[in-house]
């Protein structure tokens, strides 16, 4: 009787014996984070040399809670060499029923990888560019509340530009890294849709490629020790349209490269991290038009590329809390009609808008960060009226901001 | 006198003993490796090194003790292990890989990694049994 009751015990127990911390490999892996933040901007400052041509676009104090990002992950090992990816995402308090925010699926793909040197991804996925567009939106990841400017997905809403500087997706990507004894050479190639992709649903089904054109894009990087270093390149072909009430501006298919630079060091208990990225698209191929008709007798004076700079320098102040302090950049040209008489005449309007932060993490434990982060966003814009009265815009607006951020 | 000197070799030994501790890594019987490097563990801690030479994707197992076997293995192969649990979490959330299996004791840790093919972890020599490979002994000095 005895021993039936010891055998009894020893079975139930190496039945139920389970090790903390751990999933068997095979399992399907449900993980996510969100971050929820308070914003206070203080009143937005407008200033121009036309006041009387110029609207002014001064703007009162606001603040704000939100759900800036809650994103879902599925991962599954389908065997040693296979594995699906699922990531939906939900960004600024997403709510359908009140046309809040947005819903997207942000990746759907398989990965075969036989090897650390060799691994190839088919499905929607964010390319590796630079160091910051893979982990732009894991906000567990990054010290900031408001990420460089180029990264900070909440803006493009007003500034149309910032998709131009960086690659958002790709369809196919093959990657992998190379050893020789202490360097490791990272190398990433990928394709994916043009930036031509039906929103309306009228000439296509919406979410399709309009054109017969791909995205084609790569970085080269290295790694010794606790230096990373990249360059990063993309091409595509982009259609674009600009309406200027009485004239028009396409461009059909216009080639547009991007270059990309990326370094990083730990040093101690120092970090720096910096990018650089120049934007390139070749104004030869707009046309002017008037009233739908293309117009022939134009003078063309501008240029339509930008260029993007950011650097952080670091502090891990304790194990738990970093500080840090970063500034970016960004330039960015695009056309604008100057003077009609006796041509059409297209200047350049010269967007800047540079933003300096400072900001601190605190760890808490491995799953909640809290967050403070202060910056300004200085805004400015040059252009010329008939040929040759420049007019100057400038405004500049500072947030002050309190996040968590938690992974489960 | 002969007892006095039994006594002090003994006390030596003792003492000799405290000063140096041990720490196995460990592997699965099948893994397609007998031996490994500090560069190799570095790599495979860090997320670069994810399968052995067979192909067999390696499964990272970590010892989250308080015995200080943890602190001590991450020293071994200089690097910050808060540092590691960042680089795990950019794996895991860019879906390149799993992270660490983590374990509180050498025991559970140990006889997971006799049933895991491909699993590799670190515990104390005295803890180990004749389940798993041993691929590196690591002589640390105890405070």
């Amino acid at each position: 009787m005895r021993n039936r009751f010891h055998l009894c015990l020893i079975i139930i127990t190496v039945t139920c014996t389970t090790v903390l911390g751990q999933t068997k490999p095979d399992d399907l892996n449900i993980f996510g984070y969100f971050q929820v933040s308070f914003m206070q901007f203080s009143e937005q400052d407008f200033k121009t040399n036309f006041p009387e041509v110029i609207e002014s676009e001064w703007l009162p104090p606001q603040n704000t809670f939100s759900i800036q990002h809650l994103n879902l992950f599925l991962s599954k090992n389908i065997s040693d060499h296979w594995r699906a990816f699922i990531n939906f995402e939900f960004t600024n308090s997403f709510s359908s029923y009140k046309n809040w925010g947005a819903f997207n699926l942000e990746e759907v793909w398989i990965r075969y990888k036989p090897s650390d040197e060799f691994g190839t991804q088919a499905g929607l996925l964010i390319p590796t560019f630079n160091n910051l567009n893979e982990i732009k939106n894991r906000t567990p990841l990054l010290p900031y509340i408001f990420r460089p400017f180029v990264y900070e997905t909440s803006l493009k809403d007003f500034f149309f530009f910032i998709e131009d500087f960086v690659p958002s997706r790709a369809w196919l990507q093959v990657s992998g890294t190379f050893k020789h004894r202490d360097i490791k050479f990272d190398y990433a190639f990928y394709t994916g849709n043009s930036p031509n992709i039906s929103e309306s649903g009228v000439y296509a089904p919406s979410g399709y490629d309009t054109t017969n054109t791909f995205l084609f894009g790569g970085r080269f990087g290295l790694r010794w020790l606790d230096l990373k270093a990249g360059i990063s390149l993309t091409s595509d072909k982009k259609n674009s349209f600009m309406d200027y009430n009485t004239y028009d501006f396409k461009f059909n298919r216009m080639p547009r490269h991007r270059l990309g630079v990326d370094f990083s060091l730990q040093v101690g208990t120092v970090y720096i991290e910096s990018e650089f990225i120049q934007l390139m698209q070749d104004e030869d191929y707009l046309t002017v038009l008037r009233d739908g008709e293309p117009v022939n007798d134009v003078t063309r004076e501008f240029s339509f590329d930008g260029k993007f700079y950011y650097g952080m320098l670091l502090l891990n102040a304790t194990k738990e809390l970093d500080l840090y302090i970063s500034y970016s950049a960004a330039e960015i040209y695009f056309p604008w009609v100057a003077a009609v008489n006796p041509t059409v005449t297209i200047y350049d309007t010269r967007g800047k808008l540079s933003i300096p932060t400072v900001g601190a993490a605190w760890h808490i434990n491995d799953s909640v960060i809290l967050k403070a982060q202060y910056l300004k966003m200085d805004i400015e814009e040059h252009t010329r009226l008939y040929s040759a009265v420049p007019v100057e815009v400038e405004q500049d607006r500072s947030i002050l901001m309190l996040a968590g951020s938690v992974f489960f | 006198m002969k007892y006095t000197i039994i006594f002090f070799i003994l006390l030596t030994a003792l003492g000799l003993n405290r000063l140096q501790a041990q720490i196995a890594v460990i592997a699965h019987q099948d893994v397609a490796s007998d031996s490994i490097t500090s560069a190799q563990l570095r790599d495979i801690y860090t997320g670069d090194m994810t399968f052995w030479p067979d192909g067999t994707p390696i499964i990272v197992c970590d010892l989250n003790d308080e015995q200080g076997v943890h602190d001590k293995f991450y020293d071994f192969i200089a690097v910050n292990s808060s540092r590691v649990k960042s680089v795990w979490m950019k794996r895991m959330l860019s879906g390149k890989s799993d992270p660490p299996l983590i374990f509180k004791t050498g025991d559970d840790l140990l006889q997971r990694i006799a049933e895991l093919q491909g699993a590799i972890g670190f515990v104390d020599e005295k803890n180990i049994a004749g389940r798993v490979k041993v691929l590196m002994i690591i002589k640390t000095a105890t405070e």
